[in-house]
């Protein structure tokens, strides 16, 4: 009877170890889960901030002078 | 019939031990697998920064770790510069910039390739055109705020994080086209209380697992306590797989100012592949004296399901390879770090994270150290050690067989 008793309490310690595990091991594969989620994010955003700048070019190359004119070298025919 | 269960004994303990080798093979093939996929997508990854930084170019050519040769033809015959990856620490973590530089050491493009800030501190930088301000300039320049380049107000970590990855960018492709640059002054070397207690309780562990040594019980006791409180609630900085996974992925962090990181992941690895004793986890892991100080409250036993022991082994092995595996592949070791450790004596973490400890704090209460027994990466990482290590020894032997080895 006791014997019995003794063996009955083992299994349910034993299933009470096995649910600890399980329910731990699952909450840390999902803050994993999460993690992955979490930097895939920011890497698509970063992408997404480069291709904005792509969208916006600043401009690239030397500053071309303005076109100007010599006033005296006019001559104004009547 | 003693005859027969020895050699029923001797064949499963030959089985397990076949197992473990077959398993180590697929650890190690799959981690070398992992770690070429990692730098192959980081790689996939940089070309649109590099082709931004430096639009000019026909294409890139990989010269050595983060820098590319940016080539004007397809003969390779023009050298536009090099475009380097540049990197500082901003406000949330690491900055990396893709900073094109010209043969005269002259920043001629910039470009963000990854950061940890703010989006919207990162947005104001950008918008107030503090990257258009760094183009242009010479490597020999300070880069400081303040002096020769203007911050944004409110951002000041991001901007000098910006500015100061575009100096060691430049710096770095000047001294590939042999020009002149000021050296900054190596740091201090830092070595205070953590690095001391750290080196004491190796040292404890060390004499402590002696079979003659006569206060084991007290010395360990003293160990635990100690390394709780100032490695743990003090300092916060118990071994976690990250520190591994940074071991793997090549980020060795700077000797002068990491010594506690040289003398933790060192002592653990040289003491163990000399002696075959690991003195941390059972002497003076933080964590692990956390649980057994909750067992001497509540009287926890050493509680085994012997149905089930091989099945929780074998889970707890192949979560630490996963963790392991996501860390080398997107080249981040806080990744799969799934330790609880920041949470208990940083009072940091998610709500899953809370929960997942208040279930470990609970079970250590009436199970001996459920966490290391069942959920700790460490201890499968130790274990791939240990059995690395047989099988080493008994290669060893086997090429010389006068050899003795502890």
């Amino acid at each position: 009877m006791a014997k019995g008793q003794s063996k009955s309490k083992n299994r349910l310690m034993d299933f009470v170890v096995l649910g600890f595990v399980i329910i731990t091991m699952a909450l840390l594969v999902a803050q994993m889960g999460m993690n992955v989620a979490n930097t895939l994010e920011a890497e698509a955003q970063t992408d997404n901030q480069v291709l904005e700048a792509q969208a916006t070019p600043s401009p690239v190359g030397p500053v071309m002078p303005s076109p100007t004119f010599d006033i005296s070298s006019v001559t104004i025919e009547n | 019939l003693a005859t027969m269960q020895q050699t029923k004994a001797l064949s499963k303990r030959a089985k397990r031990q076949r197992t473990e080798r077959i398993m180590l093979v697929i650890t190690l093939i799959l981690i070398v697998g992992t770690w070429i996929l990692g730098a192959a997508r980081a790689e996939a990854d940089l070309m649109p920064a590099l082709e931004q930084a430096l639009p000019t170019a026909d294409h890139f050519e990989r010269d050595s770790n983060g820098i590319y040769a940016a080539w004007a033809d397809s003969a390779e015959e023009n050298l536009l510069g090099y475009v380097v990856i540049g990197t500082a620490n901003g406000y949330g973590g690491p900055m990396e910039m893709a900073v094109a530089v010209d043969p005269t050491g002259v920043v001629i493009g910039a470009n963000v390739v990854s950061h940890k800030e703010t989006p919207s501190w990162m947005d104001r930088v950008m918008s107030n055109g503090l990257l258009e301000d760094l183009i242009g300039k010479p490597h020999t320049d300070a880069f400081q705020l303040g002096e020769d380049v203007d911050g944004v107000t409110g951002a000041t970590y991001t901007s000098r994080a910006m500015a100061q990855s575009v100096l060691n960018g430049s710096q770095a492709a000047a001294r590939l086209f042999d020009l002149p640059v000021v050296e900054a002054e190596p740091p201090q070397i830092q070595f205070g209380i953590p690095e001391i207690v750290l080196l004491a309780l190796f040292a404890v562990g060390y004499f402590g697992h002696q079979r003659k040594f006569p206060y084991k019980k007290q010395a360990r006791w003293g160990s635990m306590l100690v390394g709780l409180v100032v490695l743990g609630f003090i300092y916060n900085s118990p071994l976690t797989l990250a520190y591994f996974t940074k071991m793997l992925l090549g980020y060795w962090p700077q000797w002068q100012t990491n010594l506690y990181w040289y003398f933790l992941i060192g002592g653990i690895i040289f003491v163990f592949t000399v002696d075959n004793k690991n003195p941390y986890c059972e002497w003076f892991c933080p964590f692990g004296a956390a649980q057994e100080c909750l067992g001497a409250i509540g009287g926890a036993k050493v509680r085994t399901p012997r149905q089930y022991r091989n099945w929780l082994i074998w889970a707890q092995r192949i979560l630490t390879l996963a963790a392991l595996l996501l860390g080398i592949f997107f080249r981040n070791p806080g990744l799969g770090s799934y330790e609880l450790f920041g949470t208990l004596f940083g009072f940091v973490g998610t709500t899953v994270q809370f929960a997942a400890l208040a279930l470990v704090l609970l079970a250590s209460l009436f199970m001996r150290r459920p966490w290391c027994n069942y959920l700790c990466p460490l201890h499968a990482v130790v274990e791939l050690i240990r059995v690395t290590r047989e099988w080493v020894i008994e290669l060893w032997q086997k090429v010389n067989p006068r050899a003795k080895t502890a």
